[in-house]
């Protein structure tokens, strides 16, 4: 089978974001920045088994990662209007997505809506849209 | 611990409460499920993360096991979140929705 450059890619990509997630997890676990406990965390990233799942490319990875990271200032923001003024009015809506089937990035997408306190994901669609449940303002008449 | 310090981390710690009591308070009402997650939201999640924050400006010397438990705070109370509104759907939701499981 010939693999292509833009897949071969994919799987690096893969393979590094799952190896520094791992490694990281370490470090902060053992708190221990040694040659040797340096040596066991690599092995043990490189060596335990990982989850065979639809490869997202590196791009859209990273958009979904910063749009996590963007969401964090508005779930604070929305947190203190919430507390300020009640939001009773309940809706469901559709949020669209990437389209994506990588598991990672519907984790993000899903992550990014149930962060944020005015909205939380339920499930998804078939079309690929993501079911909100939304908190909103009363409309005064 | 400068002042400033001891500030900042006062300022984290008491806003982290503001959030949980003002997140926690919607559970005693007779709002449905799904409101009641929101503001679980608040309390859980954003609350939770500011008070480690302030911890963090507390004891900097224990930055590796706060920062993890910051993640894992945020990751798991969103994701909990998230599995609680799924599961609660057919109680819920009024009718058939077309949904199929997140991957």
């Amino acid at each position: 089978m010939v693999i292509g450059p833009r897949l071969r890619l994919r799987r690096a990509a893969s393979w590094g974001l799952t190896t520094g997630f791992r490694l990281g997890l370490w470090f902060l676990l053992t708190a221990d920045g040694g040659r040797f406990n340096l040596m066991v965390g690599l092995a043990l990233a490189v060596l335990l088994p990982r989850a065979r799942t639809r490869l997202a490319s590196p791009w859209l990875l990273l958009q979904s990662l910063g749009a996590v990271v963007l969401s964090i200032p508005q779930a604070y923001a929305e947190a203190v209007v919430m507390v300020v003024r009640p939001h009773r009015r309940e809706r469901l809506t559709s949020l669209g997505s990437s389209g994506s089937q990588s598991s990672l990035v519907v984790f993000l997408e899903v992550f990014r809506i149930t962060l944020t306190p005015l909205t939380i994901a339920l499930g998804r669609r078939p079309d690929g849209s993501y079911l909100v449940h939304e908190l909103g303002r009363e409309r005064r008449p | 611990m400068t002042l400033l310090s001891g500030l900042l981390c006062g300022l984290l710690l008491s806003s982290g409460l503001v959030f949980w009591l003002m997140g926690t308070w919607p559970l005693l009402g007779r709002s449905s499920y799904l409101a009641k997650l929101h503001g679980l939201s608040v309390a859980d999640t954003l609350g939770s993360a500011l008070i480690v924050l302030g911890l963090l400006v507390l004891q900097p010397a224990e930055w590796p096991v706060l920062s993890l438990a910051l993640f894992s705070l945020v990751i798991w109370n969103t994701l909990f979140g998230y599995v609680l509104g799924f599961c609660s759907r057919s109680r819920t939701l009024p009718g058939p929705v077309g949904l199929e499981p997140a991957p």
